[in-house]
């Protein structure tokens, strides 16, 4: 006969585990670990799979944009604007945050929270859904989006007004390409307004990201400015910037050419990986307050400590840390071989370099909260030390289990985004793209075939590279 | 076994049972429930423009347009009765709004009341084109439509929509403003002008249990 106190044992041991599946052993990249290569190679059914199979309440967000992005690639464009729309009313409802989720989260890991989307995130879902409306040729949809774009970009300049640090959150590259949609749509006046903010935005970032202002950006500031008539505007700007704006002896726009802008998306943006890290308990540590107690383990891991100290007990915690992965293309030469019209891409916007910052900000405060929260189970396991060996034996198995970092990010996200703009006669071009590394050297050359050019339009064309 | 080990098992016991239940209960318990409801109820889920507003907005224009005597007015002037096409209800808000729906409701309204002649849109007038074209090769002499018989719009519908949004943390404020015009396609005067404005204050709290 098997003692009653094994059988219970071993419920606890199962209950133990039923916890430790729910909380997931894996984390979000883990599970996602075929999603890049899927993208990559153009599998995008099985990229879909991936992305339904581990798919998690708490991710939804994510799996709704990694799923609108591999559907705009594949190009199932109505579908990947739908997948685009759910995410952002669901990343509207998440503004209302659970507290049971927090409570559990401050037990477990930052992975049981639902995932809210981060600026550079949010930005980048107006430019694909514009996109994807660009290609199905609806342009009254896709002005919807730039006009998202501009009230989204609204909303963070006002946060910035009240927190400079904040500042780069005012995305240069989404105010740029939203004027562009809407010069496209013959919205001069939002055009203008959306170039004149994306030349404030990218005088800020040029000094903190590797991003550099269009030099297409002053010639469309001075074009949409004399279709308006707005010459003070223009002269305020030339003085603000006088290296921007061109001066006005510069001709108009031949309205007998097409203007061509291509987007080079270029590899995939970090990704955050889980990493073990020991924090020494000393034997003479007496905090009543576990966050302050936190907070000075967390200064300890970073300035160390005096030699001599007797340390009790190694907390072992799991930490995000950032993942940095420069594509070997970082721009193209690009050119149509119609009367010598080649341009090289200009890196207009910088996710990697978005998500290093955000990741930097907020690094102090995951790291206090992890500590506070291995301490918080360190005291559970002694507690259950005390109540026998199975409470024991359980609470390390969870505390073990759940201790995972929270690595989740948008990740089919591209490293950067680099542009060329080319003005053409109308017709149908095929474009020479030659993908060149850092250093300017040719790495790979690719052809962008049957590009139709209509004169005084705009085509847009976004292309991805790997 | 001791009566004090007993205990201590069965508070790990019932830590755990708690424990589970917690993450069971974080799990959430799914589960879809379908209703019938009336067409005309006012169901506000996320606080974009909705069904309620499409209708709201349609009911107001169209009993604007009945009030106005501008089909009286060419009727005694003409002798006939007015033909109107709806031409492009511009979208110039900041959200994704089907303009058909309204525009459809107005339609009717206008074919039903016998005040106006609607003649098809462009794109019905394509593909009626296209069977007329078809017929001139298939369809027998005496059933055959002729080309040049259309009957030419007197007034065009044409409006937009437009948006002001405000937003600060989890509250918003929406206001939403239709014009429609009836323009007149020979001399392009604005024979009727309609308009609806619709505000909406959306709020989201900051915490749930």
């Amino acid at each position: 006969m098997i003692p009653a106190r094994r059988i219970r044992g071993a419920g606890l041991l199962c209950g133990g585990l039923a916890l430790a599946l729910l909380c997931g052993c894996s984390t979000y990249v883990g599970k996602h670990a075929r999603l890049r290569d899927d993208l990559a190679s153009g599998s995008y059914d099985k990229a879909l799979e991936c992305i339904a199979e581990a798919s998690s309440g708490d991710d939804r967000l994510l799996n709704l944009l990694e799923t609108g992005l591999v559907l705009h690639f594949a190009d199932r464009w109505e579908q990947s604007n739908a997948s685009f729309a759910e995410a952002e009313q669901l990343a509207a409802d998440l503004y209302t945050r659970s507290v049971s989720e927090g409570v559990f989260s401050l037990v477990t890991n930052d992975a049981t929270i639902a995932y809210r989307a981060t600026p550079h995130e949010m930005a980048m879902i107006p430019y694909y859904r514009a996109l994807n409306y660009i290609y199905l040729g609806r342009r009254d949809e896709a002005l919807v989006e730039a006009r998202k774009a501009a009230l989204l970009l609204g909303e963070v300049r006002s946060r910035i007004s009240a927190d400079e640090a904040d500042a780069l959150d005012d995305d240069a590259f989404l105010a740029y390409f939203s004027g562009m949609v809407f010069e496209w749509g013959g919205d001069f006046n939002d055009a203008f307004i959306a170039y004149r903010a994306a030349a404030e935005a990218y005088a800020v970032s040029e000094d903190e990201l590797r991003v550099r202002t269009p030099p297409w950006l002053g010639a469309d500031l001075l074009r949409t400015a004399r279709c308006l008539g707005f010459r003070q505007e223009i002269e305020e700007l030339r003085a603000a910037h006088p290296e921007l704006v061109p001066d006005e002896t510069t001709p108009p726009t031949d309205p007998l050419r097409g203007e061509v802008v291509l987007l080079l998306e270029l590899g995939y943006s970090p990704r955050k990986e889980s990493l073990p890290v020991d924090v020494p308990i000393f034997a003479d540590d007496d905090y009543d307050d576990r966050e302050k107690w936190a907070v000075a383990l967390n200064g300890r891991l970073a300035g160390g400590w005096a030699a001599g100290s007797k340390i009790d007990y190694w907390l072992r915690v799991a930490v995000p840390q950032l993942v940095d992965l420069p594509p070997e293309v970082r721009g193209a030469r690009v050119s149509a071989g119609v009367g010598g019209s080649h341009a090289r891409t200009v890196q207009v916007e910088d996710i990697a370099g978005r998500m290093a910052r955000e990741f930097e900000k907020g690094q102090a405060k995951v790291m206090i909260k992890t500590i506070a929260r291995g301490l918080a189970k360190y005291a559970l396991q002694e507690e259950a030390d005390k109540q026998g060996k199975v409470a024991g034996f359980l609470a390390n198995l969870f505390g073990v289990a759940t201790e995972k970092a929270d690595t989740r990010s948008w990740l089919t996200l591209p490293y950067a985004v680099a542009m060329a703009r080319l003005s053409l006669p109308p017709g149908v071009h095929d474009l020479k793209v030659e993908l060149t590394d850092a250093a300017g050297r040719t790495v790979a050359v690719e052809t962008v075939p049957g590009v139709e050019v209509r004169a005084g339009d705009w085509t847009f064309l976004g292309r991805r590279v790997f | 076994m001791t009566k004090e080990s007993a205990l201590r098992n069965r508070r790990a016991l019932i830590l755990a049972a708690a424990l589970i239940a917690a993450a069971a209960l974080m799990a959430g318990c799914s589960g879809k429930q379908v209703h019938r409801v009336e067409t005309d109820a006012v169901i506000d889920l996320s606080g974009n423009w909705n069904d309620t507003d499409s209708r709201l907005v349609a009911e107001e224009l169209i009993s604007q347009a009945v009030a106005r005597p501008w089909a009286e007015d060419y009727l005694e002037r003409n002798g006939r009765r007015p033909t109107v096409i709806v031409g492009q209800i511009r979208n110039r808000s900041a959200e994704h709004i089907p303009v058909g729906t309204f525009m459809g409701d107005m339609e009717r309204s206008f074919i039903n009341s016998g005040r106006v002649k609607v003649v098809a849109s462009s794109e019905e007038r394509d593909q009626l084109r296209a069977e007329r074209a078809d017929q001139q090769e298939f369809a027998s002499e005496e059933t055959m439509k002729q080309w040049g018989r259309e009957r030419g719009a007197d007034f065009m519908m044409l409006g937009e929509i437009n948006t002001i949004i405000d937003r600060e943390e989890g509250d918003e404020v929406k206001f939403y403003q239709v014009d429609v015009y009836l323009v007149d396609l020979q001399d392009n005067t604005k024979a009727w002008a309609g308009f609806k404005k619709i505000k909406k204050y959306v709020t989201r709290s900051g915490y749930r249990p």
